[in-house]
């Protein structure tokens, strides 16, 4: 009894012992980060070609097995479809699978862990096109039509981005509804990194520098977007300038732009900013 | 309201109908003036009878009545055998003040701390002063609130009586 | 957690299981109820309002249950509606706090709302006090364990009381403590004596926007768990004694200091001095940041995980307590002296009965910062040396016995008042103040006592302003108590400001002791103003009209 009890206590003691987080500040000392919630739209300029790109969420993680296969297949997809392919990789939340491998960064998100509960991704390799209709597992051989199909559809919104800046980096948003859209939309802006060279099981074999593409790092909006100030109506440009803070030293960073729809959260048009 | 009011009344009368014969808790942690955890069950007087006094170093009618009693303390003893314990609620503001002040009023009395209220709760005492008599076995036989002077002769009495 | 409502049928079925219990099983049914309540009426000059109820009544009812090493207990509360100065949030009525605990020598466990203290409380101390109307209970499961004599082990966790609900900032804890005196054979009868402990809190809340207030579109990186740790020792050695404590808290921005993410500490020493007749203490005290709370939106005295009381001795004379000082959690430091010596009765100076002198000095300043940004920043630095002044006193109380009936006490007081303390901007206030206080015994049924006390202040009152401050100006006070007896009081009191201040407090009760039951009636005024106990305090607005107090204990 007693033993128990002394041990019982142990452990709380441990557990509230690492309760207790520590915020870094950005390099101007404060301890905050952009929330994107409170930008304001404006009048935009009408896009001259509307694009309807395809949006694909992919889950995975280091040690397992059947990723690669999925990456292959993805990365064949985006050379043939090129830029119209707007790709994210989120490093699942999951303890055994999506746990660092040794020498290696870990990449799960909170941010990710949010999107994944929320999709009830079950097992990985997983993906998503436009977060909408049927999930595509192991390799993904199928992947490429659905791919195309998604492209086929004509667009609801046409969107473009730029970006510009080295660490204070600003985001143009410009965007203008094709077809008329009364449902509330909201604009989420990923911030992902190419050329990650750390651990990957690939079928059975360990590698220690695999290549990671498209790595979700942080999503610089809200978790699910921030409100678009609109109508809806047909031909109508908004546009916005978000601002965020880039970490330290961080290479081949790309931001990827998303209008959603806010209820069913199905992604009506993506593109990749820079 | 009216409902209120009546279970009220009739919470405090079934209440003081129990009351006789409520034991003393043992087991709750009190602090002496030098800062050593006891449990309640060190307040006894080998079967004689104990007062218990909750006081404050901030209460003035509190110290009254312990000056007071101080004067008289030595008679009582030799007369009944009884034993005056007393009991701070002050919390950490003026906890540290305690043994100073025990000292500086040269109390006879065995002093506690019970800082975070838990006898105090436990007796349902609600303000200071608050005076039990304990009898022999431990069982609370009298209490009462407040202190006015010369309220000490009926707390004596009461003593008295328990040893008939 | 929703709001718990209980109806009084289901509240007496209880207390008749309980009552049924006792015949069965045996154990003891203890506790107390009390009920407060006030008719106002309005009074333009102090500035009271008739309130549209009529009849304002606060009331509660304990009850703890017994038996054994098992206890269980409950209590009532009803606000119908609260009394004046009383949070509006509290109206309503339920069964405000319940537990079942289990207790022997060498284990407590309690389930439920329970009160737990580490230490002197910089960390963690739930407590609750009717009369500043504050409850800060912990839900949840409270361990305290004994593995031997002089060894004390806790462990918590639970949700804290927010009126008749319950915050959702999740506070957890540890703590230990170790007396060298009762595990150490050689030291049980040393004249040192040592005490040590520590302890850990952490308090978890989820995440919330809160932006930045010049860029509205950053939002704050906010730690979702904020630790706190402390340790302490007691250490005496004959009549000498030591205290000491330190604390620090992690990045915690909430609004009360305006979201910084500087991070908190507190450390407090008290050395006393005590043999028979006379003792003397000094106590020093520093705050920087340390206000703790489970959640980090609420402002006001709830849901405060720990207690920072004031440095300042706790006055009760009315006008010692008139502008009380109240700890400044954001930063504060200070100093605080006592002296207390009976003189022998004989001597020139203690005369026939002896004469007991008692002085107390404190003064508590600002600390002195660099400020380097608002919200979302590391906040300020804090540079040595002594801050404003918030507040000085210095007290010097004589009594004596002047024959075998009569007993006087005379003292004289100077303080020294920052507005800033309260909030307000304005000039220190000094103010000087003589109390007498004479209780004479005529016979061995009737005694009475009068007390005289005034206050001499540099503030004025001033009409134009939006909130006057109706203490200001120049006060005198007379009190009339005749005790009856044992059971019976009556006092009448009157405090009148007679220059550069408004307003006159009549005031007069009657009392009645049997037991622990106490009934009070009252009639009269009552000033605007503040009422600090421990540091903490509440504002009381005027009042004008009847009031009636009930307590028992059972």
């Amino acid at each position: 009894m007693k033993k128990i009890l002394i041990a019982l206590m142990g452990v709380m003691g441990l557990m509230s012992l690492m309760g207790c987080d520590k915020i870094e500040p950005d390099a101007n000392g404060r301890y905050a980060v952009f929330a994107g919630s409170a930008a304001t739209w404006t009048d935009g300029t009408p896009i001259a070609n509307p694009v309807q790109h395809a949006y694909v969420e992919k889950y995975t993680g280091p040690i397992c097995n059947n990723c690669p296969d999925a990456d292959r297949t993805l990365e064949a997809a985006h050379t043939q479809f090129g830029d119209t392919l707007v790709l994210v990789s989120v490093n699942s939340k999951d303890n055994t699978l999506g746990a660092p491998g040794p020498d290696s960064p870990d990449m799960r998100t909170e941010d990710g862990a949010i999107w994944e509960d929320f999709w009830n991704i079950q097992s990985i390799p997983a993906a998503y096109i436009n977060r909408s209709g049927s999930v595509y597992t192991s390799s993904m051989a199928d992947i490429s039509a659905g791919i195309r199909a998604a492209i086929n559809e004509s667009p609801v919104v046409a969107l473009e981005g730029s970006v510009s800046g080295s660490s204070e980096i600003s985001v143009d948003v410009n965007l203008q509804f094709i077809q008329a859209y009364t449902n509330p939309v909201t604009l989420t802006l990923v911030l992902t990194q190419d050329s990650l060279r750390y651990f990957q099981i690939d079928g059975t074999q360990p590698v220690y520098d695999y290549v990671h593409n498209h790595m979700l790092r942080d999503v610089i909006t809200d978790v699910w977007g921030a409100d678009i100030d609109c109508t809806g109506a047909v031909g109508e440009c908004r546009k916005a300038t978000f601002r965020f803070t880039l970490p330290d030293g961080m290479e081949y960073w790309h931001v990827v732009a998303l209008v959603s729809d806010k209820e069913s959260r199905r992604v009506l048009n993506s593109v990749q900013c820079n | 309201m009216k409902k209120l009011l009546l279970a009220l009344a009739a919470i405090a009368l079934a209440g003081s109908l129990m009351a006789q014969g409520a034991k003393m808790p043992e087991n709750i942690s009190l602090k002496t003036v030098d800062g050593q955890t006891v449990q309640s069950s060190v307040i006894q007087n080998d079967g004689r009878p104990v007062i218990i006094s909750f006081w404050a170093t901030w209460c003035k009618p509190c110290n009254r009545e312990l000056n007071n009693i101080k004067e008289v303390y030595e008679e009582w003893q030799e007369e009944t055998g009884v034993k005056l314990v007393a009991i701070s609620i002050d919390d950490a503001r003026s906890a540290a003040r305690v043994k100073p002040h025990v000292d500086g009023n040269d109390w006879p009395y065995e002093v506690y701390l019970d800082q975070n209220s838990d006898l105090k709760r436990a007796l349902g005492v609600v303000n200071v002063p608050h005076t039990f008599i304990l009898n022999g076995e431990g069982e609370i036989v009298w209490q009462h609130t407040g202190y006015q002077d010369g309220g000490e002769d009926e707390v004596i009495e009461q003593v008295r009586q328990l040893l008939k | 957690m929703k709001r718990l409502k209980i109806t009084i049928p289901l509240l007496l079925c209880l207390l008749s299981a309980t009552v049924h219990a006792q015949g069965i099983l045996g154990g003891h049914v203890t506790g107390n109820v009390q009920a407060d309540a006030q008719l106002c009426r309005a009074d333009s000059v102090i500035g009271a309002e008739a309130v549209e109820e009529i009849m304002r009544m606060n009331a509660r009812a304990d009850i703890l249950y017994t038996n054994g090493d098992f206890s269980a207990g409950l209590r009532f509360e009803m606000y119908q509606n609260p009394l004046l100065g009383f949070d509006p949030r509290y109206k309503g009525q339920g069964l405000a706090n319940y537990f079942v605990a289990y207790n022997t020598k060498r284990l407590s466990v309690t389930a439920g709302n329970f009160y737990e203290q580490f230490g002197s409380g910089m960390i963690l101390r739930t407590y609750e006090d009717r009369y500043l109307g504050l409850d800060n209970s912990l839900l949840g499961l409270n361990l305290t364990f004994r593995p031997w004599d002089g060894v004390t082990l806790k462990a918590l966790a639970g949700k804290q009381r927010y009126f008749w609900d319950y915050g959702e900032g999740l506070v957890r804890g540890i703590d230990g403590e170790v007396n060298f005196n009762s595990i150490i054979k050689s030291m049980q009868d040393s004249k040192f004596r040592a005490t040590v402990g520590a302890g850990f809190v952490s308090k978890y809340q989820p995440d919330e926007t809160i932006t930045l207030l010049d860029d509205p579109e950053y939002k704050l990186v906010l730690p979702k768990n904020v630790g706190a740790a402390s340790v302490r020792a007691d250490l005496g050695y004959g009549g000498w004694s030591l205290q000491a404590e330190y604390a620090r808290k992690g990045q915690d921005p909430w609004t009360y200091n305006d979201y910084i993410y500087r991070e908190g500490e507190a450390i407090m020493l008290n050395l006393g001095y005590s043999q028979r007749g006379f003792s003397a203490g000094i106590q020093a005290k520093r705050i920087d940041n340390m206000g703790f709370k489970s959640m980090r939106g609420v402002s006001g005295e709830m849901l405060f995980i720990n207690y920072l009381p004031a440095i300042t001795k706790n006055h009760t004379y009315a006008f010692l307590a008139m502008y009380p000082y109240a700890t400044q959690v954001n930063g504060e430091q200070g100093l605080q002296g006592d002296v207390m010596w009976k003189i022998k009765k004989g001597t020139l100076l203690g005369g026939k009965y002896g004469t007991d002198l008692h002085i107390n000095s404190s003064v508590v300043t600002g600390l002195v910062t660099d400020s380097i940004g608002g919200r979302g920043t590391e906040g300020y630095t804090v540079k040595g040396g002594v801050g404003d002044l918030y507040y000085g006193d210095v007290s010097i109380e004589v009594s004596r016995k002047l024959s075998k009936s009569v007993k006087a006490a005379l003292t004289y007081a100077y303080q020294v008042f920052n507005p800033k303390v309260e909030n307000e901007i304005g000039p220190l206030h000094h103010n000087n103040i003589v109390i007498a206080d004479v209780s004479w015994k005529v016979n061995k049924k009737h005694s009475l006592r009068f007390e005289t006390e005034w206050l001499g202040s540099d503030s004025h009152y001033d009409a134009s302003e939006p909130a006057p401050d109706m203490r200001a100006g120049d006060w005198l006070m007379g009190l009339v108590e005749w005790n009856i007896g044992t059971h019976w009081f009556v006092t009448a009191s009157d405090q009148y400001a007679y220059r550069d201040g408004v307003g006159n407090y009549p005031s007069v009760n009657v009392g009645y002791t049997h037991g622990a039951t106490r009934l009070q009636l009252g009639y009269g005024k009552q000033r605007k103003g503040i009422i600090c106990i421990g540091g903490v305090c509440r504002p009381v607005p005027a009042s004008n009209g009847l009031t009636f107090s009930l307590t028992t204990s059972f």
